[in-house]
């Protein structure tokens, strides 16, 4: 399903949501709505499902209106935040719920089901009732209730929130290649920012009910439109400073950049800071070892600046709080902003 | 007993009390049942009251009057109860402020509500005189006699009226939250508004159903204001039988009446095991897989 969102608004208690989403998802891409709780992720899935009436703008699917459509119709299936498993019936009633609904003869529902829970690799659970099933395992089910139902786009609720980090991870993977294998066109809703950049197509950084940027993960991560953005996918380290002639300069330096002249602010990554060894303007005055990397907090003349670097590399250089070092930029992979582009 | 550990019991001490009061008059009544007043020189516990209650001759028919007029308008008012509920439910409007005026009715008194039904329904009652005057009945004495009948018609018209908003009081707020979340979740899997209603909501409010069910069953069954009422002269239900032999001006037919009122706790408890034993098999159907 090819869905097209435009300046949609959706009004909860009196209160305005979504502020004018704009948002394009081509069929059979996988795309992971990013961003803060309370932002209107789960509110716009919700109306591009029906379960939701806009106050404004327009939700299109393959070029039709979907507005008109009743929710049960849309062929837009979620898979709960919550999971909403039906608890009163089996695992297998659970997952053939929509099959008995379009009157799918008995032998292709039963095919069909236990197709699906291998696929979710939850072979013979269907005689299970779902409160004898683990987190995961119900997870699993929704993932197979949702399937069953054979949805032109899947939007699935942050439906791995309270998986521990492996089974997320699993759960992660198992969606991406069922997503793969049948050909689906797929939101997630997530609020883990490496869970979107590993997973999908394209990555939507929602907040305060808009779209702050909608690309490819790299595209997103590398070329960031707002400071706002930039932060959102790690620590950046903001360093004032002109443009003037075609060159930047600032506290570290100066080298050439594609600006227009005046007041920019250069966003670089902490692994695109370097200590100097020889140097002595920066104080490390804060380390957080985490294992194969390590932060770097050093405070000099650009203030506090966050450098990141690999474990080896900071025994290599035998820095503990208190020794004193240079730092260098590499300014190759900043991005600029002008201060009032904060969103 | 640290003030900690004693501070549950002293804010449970309301309810203690209260629970107290109601077996030591529950007892009080037993031991009356038993022909046991000391005040008045009966002192031997004997079953005769019971036994003469029992072989009453009208006794019988009693026992089915009251029991078809609790049945009826505990099935009659759950089932409109549940009707309401429904239609506020999946129109979504259960959160509506009309919905306070369904419930209004709740905060009636019983015998307002049996003057409410004379004024309505006796033959010359506003009915009688609506259907006179549009021609559908020649004369106000041809309109159905809706009260005082042996069918108990009047009682059960007047629990209905009294006990249907009790039933969505004690329903919609559950259903009208089970439908927003797995109702919902029905509704995006395919099924229309009113499918995912019967196949997810109404299963899952199913105990509460019953459970309201059984209050207005046993309440209907106890109560003696509206077949007292609106009740036929013949048979009367056994709550009045009981309340005629508590206001007889000799003291000692005091038995005879807490006899009765023994009987009907009887009743009540045998219909409350039965649903006890009915939610079990629920449950039990439920641990198995067999659905609801």
């Amino acid at each position: 399903m090819d869905l097209s969102i435009r300046d949609l608004r959706v009004r909860l208690q009196d209160t305005e949501i979504l502020h004018g989403v704009d948002l394009d998802i081509a069929d059979g891409e996988f795309v992971a709505l990013l961003g803060p709780s309370g932002c209107g992720k789960s509110t716009l899935i919700k109306s591009v499902a029906g379960l939701l009436d806009a106050s404004g703008g327009e939700i299109r699917a393959d070029g039709q209106s979907l507005l008109a459509v009743p929710p049960e119709r849309r062929g837009t299936v979620i898979v709960f935040q919550d999971l909403r498993l039906f608890p009163h019936i089996t695992v297998y009633e659970n997952i053939a719920f929509s099959l008995t609904l379009k009157k799918r003869p008995r032998e292709e529902t039963v095919r069909t089901v236990e197709g699906l829970l291998e696929e979710v690799q939850l072979p013979g659970y269907g005689k299970r009732r779902i409160r004898e099933l683990s987190g995961g395992e119900m997870q699993r089910v929704a993932l197979a209730r949702a399937l069953a139902a054979e949805p032109k786009l899947l939007l699935l609720d942050e439906p791995f929130t309270g998986l521990n980090e492996k089974l997320r991870f699993e759960m992660g993977r198992l969606v991406q290649k069922l997503h793969r294998e049948r050909g689906l066109t797929t939101v997630l809703i997530t609020h883990d920012r490496q869970e979107a950049l590993r997973l999908a197509d394209r990555v939507a950084l929602m907040q305060d009910g808009r779209i702050l940027q909608h690309g490819a993960p790299e595209d997103i991560f590398w070329h960031p439109v707002s400071r706002t953005v930039a932060e959102y996918f790690g620590k950046v380290n903001c360093l004032p400073g002109r443009a003037e002639d075609g060159r930047f300069s600032c506290v570290l330096g100066d080298w050439p950049c594609d600006l227009a002249d005046g007041s920019w602010t250069a966003a670089i990554r902490p692994f695109d800071m370097h200590p100097v060894p020889g140097g002595a303007d920066y104080a490390v005055t804060g380390i957080d070892f985490l294992g194969e990397t390590a932060e770097l907090t050093l405070t000099g003349p650009a203030g506090a600046v966050t450098c990141a670097l690999t474990a080896g590399a900071l025994a290599e250089l035998g820095l503990a709080v208190g020794s004193r070092t240079g730092l260098m930029a590499d300014p190759g992979r900043a991005v600029y902003f002008r201060e009032e582009e904060r969103a | 007993m640290s003030g900690r550990k004693a501070a549950p019991w002293l804010l449970l001490l309301p309810h203690i009390l209260l629970t107290a009061l109601f077996l030591v008059g529950l007892g009080a009544g037993l031991v009356q049942s038993l022909g046991v007043i000391p005040a008045l020189g009966l002192t031997e516990p004997t079953l005769d009251y019971y036994k003469e209650v029992l072989t009453r001759p009208d006794m019988l028919r009693s026992v089915l009057y009251s029991l078809r007029i609790a049945l009826l308008s505990a099935l009659i008012a759950t089932g409109a109860g549940v009707g309401i509920c429904a239609v506020l439910t999946v129109s979504r409007r259960a959160h509506d402020r009309l919905v306070g005026l369904v419930r209004l009715p709740i905060a009636v008194p019983h015998v307002v509500v049996a003057l409410l039904t004379v004024l309505l329904c006796s033959q010359n009652g506003l009915l009688a005189r609506l259907a006179c005057a549009l021609g559908l009945i020649g004369e106000q004495s041809q309109f159905p006699a809706l009260l005082y009948d042996g069918a108990g018609v009047g009682v059960i018209l007047a629990y209905v009226w009294k006990e249907t908003p009790f039933i969505v009081y004690f329903v919609l707020a559950l259903m009208a939250n089970v439908n927003e979340n797995l109702g919902q979740a029905a509704v995006n899997l395919g099924a229309r508004p009113w499918r995912a209603f019967c196949r997810v909501t109404l299963p899952l409010c199913r105990n509460t159903i019953l459970s309201g069910f059984l209050i207005i069953f046993v309440f209907a069954l106890g109560a003696y204001e509206l077949p007292f009422l609106l009740g036929a002269t013949v048979p009367k239900a056994l709550p009045v039988l009981a309340y005629i032999e508590y206001m007889h001006p000799d003291m000692r037919h005091r038995p005879y009446a807490m006899a009765l009122n023994g009987i009907v706790i009887l009743l009540s408890v045998v219909s409350a095991m039965a649903y006890y034993a009915l939610m079990r098999r629920k449950v039990a159907a439920l641990e198995r897989g067999g659905g609801a």
